[in-house]
């Protein structure tokens, strides 16, 4: 059986990490996680924060891929074709698509240069209630005049468009194991994306989510694992 | 000094940063005229195995490294290398490997997540006389097709069925895992196996194998 991943999410602006002390370079800060037992590390760009263009994405995601001996994917909101394109080039094994460029042409003609190997897409799913007794349903909502959709149907529309991971968080967390239990069945890897409660992120885990990915800084990935591992999960050491 | 071989545009960084981090000389060829004169050779992934050999055709490689190999050089092919190194495989049918290492690539599953990118225990099932036991390790595996275990086979995983992690026919030598995102365990089997076809590192690396 494969070892459930440990994935902390490092976020960036201007190609400088965010976070409030330590290296503002990536890559020294993806050592750091790696030394505490990263099972892979996840980029996150948050446009407009920080000093922009002190390295550009190219250069900075060069310097992690000569330097990381783990995989690491970029999260960011992709315009073009080309802008993914640079980052898997420049040594990205994965690119994160948001839900605009998942739902736009994007998608599809980077499966085609790609393969679904390389590419995973963000899903924010949140609970909405439903009218009369129906129960309540996870949906999602897109960008444009499309109306929210079925969390679940959008993750299998996905999956066929080409995804090969979803990246999955899920309002209320605390609500979520059935949905993560549901999308463990679409056939593809599904991340549950933590807003960093140990527990929580345990039952996604149980419940078929393959990783978790949980904001670098507070906890170490090793810390994650010897509270996870309590929960009987299989973790790699 | 080992020659990586770059087909398409992107390169291999990282398996670049490892080599240098362990103290291996090398060099990147875009064209077989760029390769180094001796040494082993190097064809690495990630990528897609038809557009792949193309790439290969196109820059001379797929007439060169079967005349490398039977000239005695060492070829290691890692990833999608190792299904480029075989007969053919699943994902393209229409088209065919080197052959330099016996076997049809197949796509895994049925019934597993697809693809499959995870940490997997890796189990060795014989021994080779040079080249390095896999003893009870994770390694990272990020793939959709794997070739199925023979007799010959030297370690393999499971991911729905059991596949292949490492094959050696002669000095052609194949791993399915990408060690260079394996972490230090991945890096020191790295080692250990350029070691064993026949490279010298130029300084020394300490990473635990066991």
């Amino acid at each position: 059986m494969d070892a459930k991943r440990i994935i902390p999410v490092l976020e960036l602006s201007g190609g400088q990490v965010l976070a409030g002390r330590g290296p503002r370079h990536p890559a020294e800060w993806a050592g750091r996680l790696a030394l505490e037992g990263a099972d892979g590390i996840i980029f996150r760009e948050i446009p407009g924060r920080g000093q922009p263009g002190r390295w550009t994405r190219a250069e900075w995601i060069r310097d992690v891929a000569g330097s990381l001996f783990l995989s690491f994917a970029l999260e960011a909101s992709f315009g073009r074709l080309r802008d993914l394109e640079e980052a898997l080039e420049a040594g990205a094994d994965r690119v994160i698509l948001d839900a605009g460029a998942a739902s736009s042409p994007i998608l599809a003609a980077a499966f085609a240069r790609f393969g679904r190997q390389r590419l995973a897409v963000a899903v924010d799913a949140f609970l909405a209630p439903s009218p009369l007794e129906a129960p309540s349903s996870w949906r999602v909502a897109l960008p444009g005049p499309s109306p929210e959709r079925d969390a679940l149907a959008w993750m299998a529309e996905l999956e066929q468009a080409g995804a090969g991971e979803i990246l999955l968080s899920a309002a209320p967390e605390s609500e979520a194991a059935g949905l993560f239990q549901d999308s463990a069945r679409l056939g593809l890897s599904i991340v549950c994306r933590s807003g960093g409660d140990p527990a929580l992120a345990a039952d996604a885990l149980l419940h078929g989510a393959d990783a978790v990915a949980f904001p670098a800084g507070p906890r170490t990935s090793q810390h994650w694992k010897s509270l996870l591992a309590d929960r009987g999960l299989p973790l790699r050491y | 000094m080992i020659t990586l071989i770059q087909s398409g545009a992107a390169g291999p960084h990282t398996l670049a940063g490892a080599l240098g981090r362990m103290g291996f000389e090398y060099r990147v060829a875009r064209t077989p005229e760029e390769a180094a004169p001796e040494g082993l050779v190097v064809l690495t992934g990630p990528g897609l195995f038809e557009p792949a050999c193309a790439a290969l055709k196109a820059a001379g490689w797929w007439r060169e490294l079967p005349q490398l190999a039977a000239d005695g050089r060492p070829v290691l092919g890692l990833d999608l290398g190792l299904h480029i190194l075989a007969e053919g495989s699943e994902e393209d049918p229409r088209g065919s490997g080197l052959g330099l290492i016996p076997g049809i690539v197949r796509r895994l599953g049925p019934g597993v997540k697809m693809p499959h990118w995870g940490w997997s225990p890796v189990r060795q099932v014989s021994t080779h006389p040079l080249l390095p036991e896999v003893r009870g390790g994770w390694l990272f595996f990020a793939h959709c097709h794997a070739l199925e275990p023979t007799s010959e086979t030297l370690s393999i995983a499971v991911h729905g069925r059991p596949f292949a992690v490492m094959e050696a026919r002669g000095r052609a030598v194949g791993v399915q895992a990408r060690l260079e995102k394996s972490g230090n365990y991945g890096l020191a089997l790295l080692d250990r196996i350029l070691v064993a076809l026949g490279e010298v590192p130029q300084s020394g690396f300490e990473a635990d194998c066991n």
